[in-house]
Formats: C-alpha cells, structure tokens, sequence
C-alpha cells in the first residue's frame, strides 16, 4: 500500500540529495525490508505484526478462557487470580532480575542464589539476630550491592567469561547462605507489618503484584527510554560497535551487573515477607524458571529482545497455565514440562515464519 | 594453442554487480609447474577471479579450462577442490586453539586404528612428513595460536595440500608479513612447485615476486593488461602495468594552507608503524591516510578511532589536547567516526533510530516523540531508504543505506572532525556517490575529516592531500595535482623496493 507514495516521496528527495547529480542505476536486488513489503499486503501484515508483538497477551486469554470453562468454579475465581499474582511475583522479580545482564549481553548465573541469600538475610537478622526489619533489609540490600559490584568488577573490568565466573560465584553465595542457615530454614514470628508488605491487598490487587508492576514499568523505561538503557541495548548488541561509538562498555556491564543483583535481593526480601520464612536452598529452584521467563518474554512485546512487560507476561501466561493443568488433576511435575514446552514452542514460532516467507518469496520470483 | 598443456586456463571472464564491472572479460594462463604472480590494484578483478575459481562465484561469460578439462557451468567449491585447487587465504582460516597437527590433519585426515579411534603418533608423523616435504620443521605438537605468522602460513599450506592437489592459489598470503619473514616463506612456495603444483601467487609486493616467481599477470579494470616471463621485463614495467593509463593530471584547486590547524597528531608511535607520524587536518580540508595493506596505515586508523592508544605521541582538536584511548571522551569533544566495516560499527538488532541514536538518546528521557521526529528528519535528509525505516532493523537495508545510517549518526551531531576508514568498503557505486556528496556537504561547513584507506581511487577523488605511509613509515604527503591513483601506487610501492637488497640478505640467511 506504501509503495506508490513512498517510490514518488523518494524520487523527490534523491534530487535533493544529490543536487541534480545524475540518478544511479537502480539498485539489483531489492533489499530484505522491499521483499518482505512485497511480499505481504498492508493489512495482513499489520495483524501479523500485532499478533507477533502481543502473542503472549493472547496466549494469556486463551489460556484464562480454556481454564475458566473446564474448570468454572475454583479456576475463575477472585481468590485464585489473587493467589496466581502474590506466589509468582517473586519469580517475576527474579526474572526482571535476569534481564539487565542479558540486554548488554552478558549472563548473570548467580541470581537464584543471591536471591536465596537475601531472604535468609531478611529472615534471620530480625529472627535470630533480633533486628530491626528496616536494618535487615537494608543490609540484604547491600549485600545484593556487594555481590553486584564484585560479579561486574569481575567480568567487565577484568574480562571474565559472564557464565563461568556467575556460576562461581553463585556457587559461593549459595555457600554464604548455608554457613549463614547452618542449611536450616528459619521462621519464627516477624513483626506484623514486614508480613503485611507481602501479603496485604490494594482493593483487589496484591501488594505484591504492584511491586512486580511497578519495577517493570521501571525497567521498561530505563531501557527504551533513556540513553543509559540506549547504550546497554547498544553494548549488547555488538560490543565494538559500542566502543567505536564511544560508549563506555564496561561501565555499562558493571552497571548492569549490578542493577541485578538489586533486584534479585529485593526478591528474597519480598519472598521473606511473602512466605514468613526462609529456606536457603530455594536459589536453584528459581534458576531455571527464571531464564525460562526471560527468554520466553523477549519473543513478545518487543518482539527480538529481553524486555520487561514481556518478561512479566511471561511469569503469568506460565503461572496461570501451570495452575489450570494443576486444577485438572495434573502432577506437579507437569510445571516442568510446561515451562520449558512452552519456551521452546515460543522461540520456535519467528523461525517458522520466517522459515514460511522464504519459501513464498521463493515460489512468487 | 590446443596442444599447450596450460594448468588453468581462463577466456573471456565476465562478471558484473549491476553497474558495477569486476570482470571485463579476463584472460589468464597458468604453465604447469610455475610459480605465477598475480598483480594488480584493489578493485583491479584478482579477488573475483579467485572466487570464480574457488565455486564461490558463478561468471557471466567466459571459459575455463583446468589441465584441459572443462569447468563445469555451474561450479561449487566441492567442484573446484576435485579440479584440484586448492586455496590460503589472507586470514589463513586456521583455528588457534588446536595444534598444528589437527589444523591440518582435519584437511588431510587423521590416521586411524582399527575401530575407528585416532592414532595419534602415525598422524603426527603423516602431518611432520607434509611439513618437512614443504622444508619446515614446525613440531606438530605445538598450538597454531604459538606459532610465528609465517609458520602459520607455513601449516596453512601444508594444509591446503590435501588430496591430489594441482593448483594452490596464495591469496596475499605475505601481506601481513614483515618482509624477512615473508622471504622465509619462499623456500616452501618453491617446495610446493617442486611437488607438481601450479602456484598463482597474489601480492602487493612487487619486489618479491622477482626470484621467486616465474611469471606475473596483471590485471586493471576487470582485464588482464600483460602476461610476462619475469626474467624479461624489470620492476619500472610491472609497475607501469600496473599504474596503467598515463598518469592524470586532476584539475583540483591545490589546498590552501591558509586554514585553521582543525586536527593536529604529533609523533604517534606504536605497534604497527616505525617511525612516528605527524600530521594537520586544516578545518574543511580532507586529509587521506593510505598505503597497501601492513603498511601502518591501519594501526594509525584504529588509534585515531579512539579505540586503541598509541604508545606515545599526542592528538589536539581546535587546540584542545584529547585522550588517545578514551573513544567515549573524543566523541564528546566533536570528534565522530565511520568506519566502513560494518560488522565493528552496526548494531544488528537494533532499529535504524536507535542505530542513529545509540550513544545518546535524543530529547529528554521517557519520551522518543523527538527522537522519532528527529529520526524522520535525517532519514530524509541522508536519503536512507525505504524512508520511514526508523523503527525497521537495521538488518532489513540495503548495505549502501546501512552506510547511511552510519553517517547519520556520525554527523547527526555536526562534528566538528571526523575519521573514516574504509567508509564505502562492500558499498555500490551508485551509493558511494551519495555518500561522497554528503561528505562534501560537511567539509563545507568547516568539518575536517581524516580518511583512512587502501582505496586509492577514493583518496584521488576525496582528499585534498594524502599521507602515503609504507612499511610502517610515512613516505610522502602529496597535493594537488601530485595526487593522483598512478603517484599514490607509485610512492606505497616504492620503499618496500628499496629494502628488497636486505630482505634478499635475509632469504640466505635463513635456509627453511
């Protein structure tokens, strides 16, 4: 539909280019973007594009639908939205946790654990140490900081591979938390209002969710919207390119180092404050799940890369499936086999389109 | 003719990308058992030529004939191997990680024991005997990433010697190369031809070929301009050959030095050059960094780029002394680069905006109204198309407007010096033009720039004046109507000619 204004639009602007210079021979072949034009008519391609960029949204209601009539009573509930949103936040905390590292292309391993260390922190300094809640937390929060700094000060300033060096030191703090636990859980009574941060409703909304919301929105914006999050897509996209251009990359690592392991110790506090309790070898369950959602978030919403709202629909869509099958009757193994079928169905889908475009542009030459 | 038992031969090649000729209908023979120089500028056919004969590119026209048998219409690289030739390029395409013995062994094939498992002594002693066949006494146990560069070469055309071979193609194998150790490399060329083997020997050292090679053909504007015996024509006539044409004289104003000092380097030392190099860029001027590839020229290139930090010597904008080293700092001050290799400069999964914009967003943060209406703006403005690709990946354009992209964020932020290396190195003619006009555009506004390239052609047309460096020293500054394709050939040959007494000093003092 675009190509009459845009063949005129671009004869006009070419003389001005060029100052009247003589035209240049046409191009020979046309380039991916006129293929793929060509190739799709205006409007199929504008739904091809919306279903691509909010697949998971649509996934998320059908999912909801199909639950919701199999299972009318217990599935459509108030009570078990509200119980889908406050379990999982700690994951989807987790999995925003993830991204940082993965934007500006690098991997953070350690995360689960730090996580775990932070919650046990949270828990065990009010219970056994018999501080404050407000000291505990900050104090799992500069802990978080420490392992940050010490995680990017190793990779990006001293060039460390990002998997092997998080895995190390993930290894270490889950260690941390052992020697810390003597690898027991912890409960006890906490304060009232440190539980209430977990498990209080806004209206309808749990607190919890808003906190996974809001941290969301948070990222959103700092990575698409301002130009430290311009540099870590750019660092990661080709680290190069990224000096040549005149970006500071290893700042750029550090930080991002960092800003994870911000996040994943403010998972373990709100999980401390969700659960009442901490378990110090939770770190590895979380992992996993984690990635999974990240990755899985990054086919949606900004369609190609790691991003925040797709990341969080991600968690849900997986969440609200698991529970459904679970209502059917299913074993809890099958959140094993849901999450990563999905994952490898969801990263599947772009190939085979384009996989399908290269035959139909094929066919029609 | 018919009874001559040419090892290859070639009539007639054509090949053409669009407007752009790289053959124009070719000729060339190779004698059984001849060392062969092939010759010529960049851009002269050599490169296509090879491809052509490697399966990796189809001809338009022509005939070609290996040892009397047809090149079948459509060629594969699998064809060309049972043709028997055999390829090293530049990059050699050996892996560092592994030792000598599996680099050429997983061309050779391993020895084996019954069962299938590798018998790691017999290979080592199959892969010496390849070695020592070829004079070199490399220990295959050793890491290819530990050997010496002409060592390397050494393993990759012991390699390359795989199965019946007839014909190896050295493909600027020497380039990189100091000139005593690229001498230590002619023992095993004619080691190879001793083995039967055709070898067509492509370089940009003149000097070289004499006594080693026995023939020369030189190509220029996609044709072969001669084919000589080497013993009778002398060094002036290949590179007369060459140069071609007469020399041209270009009507261009001569610079006038009356303008403000814009860039000034002092005594930038390092890796990769010898003496130091110093240099002005007057404010509006184009200043041309060129010389044959492993002359220095692109040492000096990526230390001007910011990216890497010279040993000594300083580097002043309007003045201002700026960090050598620190790109971040230098993009700051007004000082951008484009550089030509799109793989060091592109971000693939990014959009054409956030291409344009990847150091620095535009407008305030939260919002991209502006860095859409701005985006829009300069995609008009640099001609990038289709128009409206803002939010399109940059992957989706063409490579001339990939280009684009990246002058429109060099110059989005009026600079006031800019470096460009190779800036239109994969890009069409019809692009380059374009981008040419752009450039004039901004050096009309008092913008200096430095253009680092190898691209002769693109020195004569752009630049104003022209450093020339060669084996690592700068040899001359031409002007004016000095600065022309022919003197720029003439003047980057002509030092590595007056080492050739001690290089060849060199070649008896290291019996390989």
């Amino acid at each position: 539909m675009k190509m009459t204004t845009r063949q005129s639009a671009s004869l006009g602007l070419q003389a001005e280019v060029k100052r009247g210079k003589v035209e240049t021979a046409p191009k020979a072949t046309p380039s991916r973007a006129e293929m793929r034009q060509a190739a799709e008519s205006g409007f199929s391609w504008q739904l091809k594009n919306w279903v691509s960029n909010y697949g998971l949204v649509l996934v998320l209601i059908g999912v909801v639908v199909l639950f919701a009539l199999l299972r009318p009573d217990t599935y459509l509930s108030a009570g078990n939205a509200r119980m889908i949103a406050s379990t999982n936040a700690v994951l989807a905390l987790l999995a925003l946790a993830a991204i940082p590292p993965l934007i500006c292309g690098q991997f953070d391993l350690s995360i689960g654990f730090q996580m775990a260390l932070a919650q046990s922190l949270a828990a065990g300094l009010v219970l056994h140490a018999g501080m404050s809640p407000v000291a505990a937390i900050a104090i799992a929060l500069a802990a978080g900081l420490l392992i940050g700094v010490v995680n990017g000060l190793l990779v990006a300033y001293g060039g460390l591979n990002a998997f092997i060096t998080t895995l190390a030191t993930g290894i270490v703090v889950q260690g941390c938390t052992q020697w810390y636990t003597n690898g027991e859980s912890i409960f006890g009574a906490l304060p009232s209002w440190f539980l209430a941060m977990g498990r209080t409703d806004l209206g309808f909304v749990p607190l919890p969710l808003i906190y996974v919301l809001l941290v969301g929105a948070l990222l959103w914006l700092l990575f698409e919207y301002t130009t430290w999050g311009r540099r870590a897509f750019a660092t990661g996209g080709n680290v190069r390119a990224a000096a040549l251009t005149g970006i500071d990359v290893r700042r750029i690592s550090f930080q991002c180092f960092v800003l994870a392991s911000l996040l994943s110790a403010l998972a373990g506090v709100l999980s401390t404050s969700i659960l009442g309790s901490a378990n110090p070898n939770i770190g590895g369950n979380f992992l996993l799940p984690a990635f999974a959602a990240a990755f899985l978030g990054a086919t949606s919403i900004r369609p190609g890369r790691f991003n925040a709202p797709g990341t969080v629909l991600a968690v849900y869509v997986l969440a609200a499936g698991i529970n459904g099958l679970q209502q059917l009757g299913a074993d809890f193994y099958i959140e094993q086999f849901f999450n990563g079928l999905a994952l490898l169905i969801a990263i599947s889908l772009p190939r085979w389109s384009a996989w399908r475009l290269a035959l139909v542009s094929r066919l029609r030459r | 003719m018919a009874d001559t038992p040419w090892a290859l031969q070639v009539r007639g090649l054509k090949k053409s990308y669009g407007s752009a000729v790289a053959l124009a209908g070719a000729d060339f023979e190779l004698g059984p058992c001849e060392i062969h120089a092939l010759l010529g500028e960049n851009g002269a056919g050599k490169s296509t030529l090879i491809k052509v004969l490697a399966g990796l590119l189809r001809p338009d026209e022509g005939e070609i004939q290996v040892s009397g048998r047809d090149w079948p219409a459509v060629a594969t690289p699998r064809d060309a191997a049972s043709f028997g030739l055999r390829f090293v390029h530049q990059d050699l395409g050996l892996v560092d990680a592994l030792s000598v013995l599996d680099n050429v062994a997983i061309e050779t094939g391993y020895v084996t024991r019954k069962g299938g498992l590798i018998d790691f002594p017999a290979t080592s002693r199959a892969v010496s005997e390849r070695l020592r066949a070829l004079g070199s006494d490399i220990d295959p146990g050793r890491l290819v990433g530990d050997l010496s560069q002409a060592e390397k070469v050494i393993t990759a055309i012991a390699r390359a010697l795989a199965g019946q071979a007839r014909i190896i193609v050295l493909d600027e194998v020497t380039a990189s190369l100091p000139a005593p150790e690229a001498t230590r490399l002619h023992g095993v060329i004619r080691r190879t031809r001793e083995q039967g083997v055709s070898v067509v020997f492509v370089t940009h050292r003149i000097e070289e070929i004499f006594g080693l090679c026995d023939r020369a053909t030189v190509f220029a504007d996609g044709c072969r301009v001669a084919s000589a015996a080497l013993d009778q024509v002398d060094h002036a006539q290949i590179v007369r050959w060459i140069v071609g044409r007469d020399v041209q004289h270009r009507a261009k104003p001569a610079a006038s030095m009356a303008r403000a000092a814009c860039v000034q380097a002092r005594g930038l030392l390092g890796k990769g050059l010898n003496s130091p190099l110093d240099f002005e860029v007057g404010c509006g001027e184009v200043l041309g960094i060129t010389g044959l590839v492993g002359s220095g020229y692109e040492a000096a290139a990526h230390w001007l780029a910011g990216v890497g930090k010279p040993e000594a010597g300083s580097f002043m904008l309007d003045g201002q002394v700026l960090p050598l080293g620190d790109a971040g700092a230098l993009r700051v001050h007004g000082y951008q680069v484009i550089s030509g290799e799109r793989a060091a400069s592109v971000f693939p999964g990014l959009t054409v905006r956030e291409n344009i914009f990847a150091l620095a967003k535009h407008g305030r943060a939260g919002s991209i109204s502006a860095e859409r209406r701005r985006c829009a703006e300069l995609i008009r403005r640099f001609g990038i198309q289709p128009d409206e690709c803002g939010e399109l990946e940059i992957g989706m354009l063409s490579g001339g407007n990939q280009q684009k992209v990246l002058f429109a964020r060099a110059l989005e932020s009026t600079p006031r010096a800019l470096l460009m290396i190779d800036p239109t190195a994969g890009v069409d003619i019809g692009a380059r033009a374009e981008l040419y006009d752009l450039l004039r555009r901004e050096t009309a506004r008092g913008m200096a720039v430095i253009l680092a390239s190898s691209d002769f052609e693109e020195i004569e047309s752009l630049a104003d004046r022209a450093l020339v460096l060669a084996n690592g020293s700068p040899v001359a500054l031409l002007e004016g109507a000095a600065l022309t394709q022919s003197r720029l050939v003439y003047e980057a040959l002509k030092p590595v000619d007056a080492q050739r007494t001690s290089a060849q000093a060199d070649d008896k003092e290291i019996p390989r």
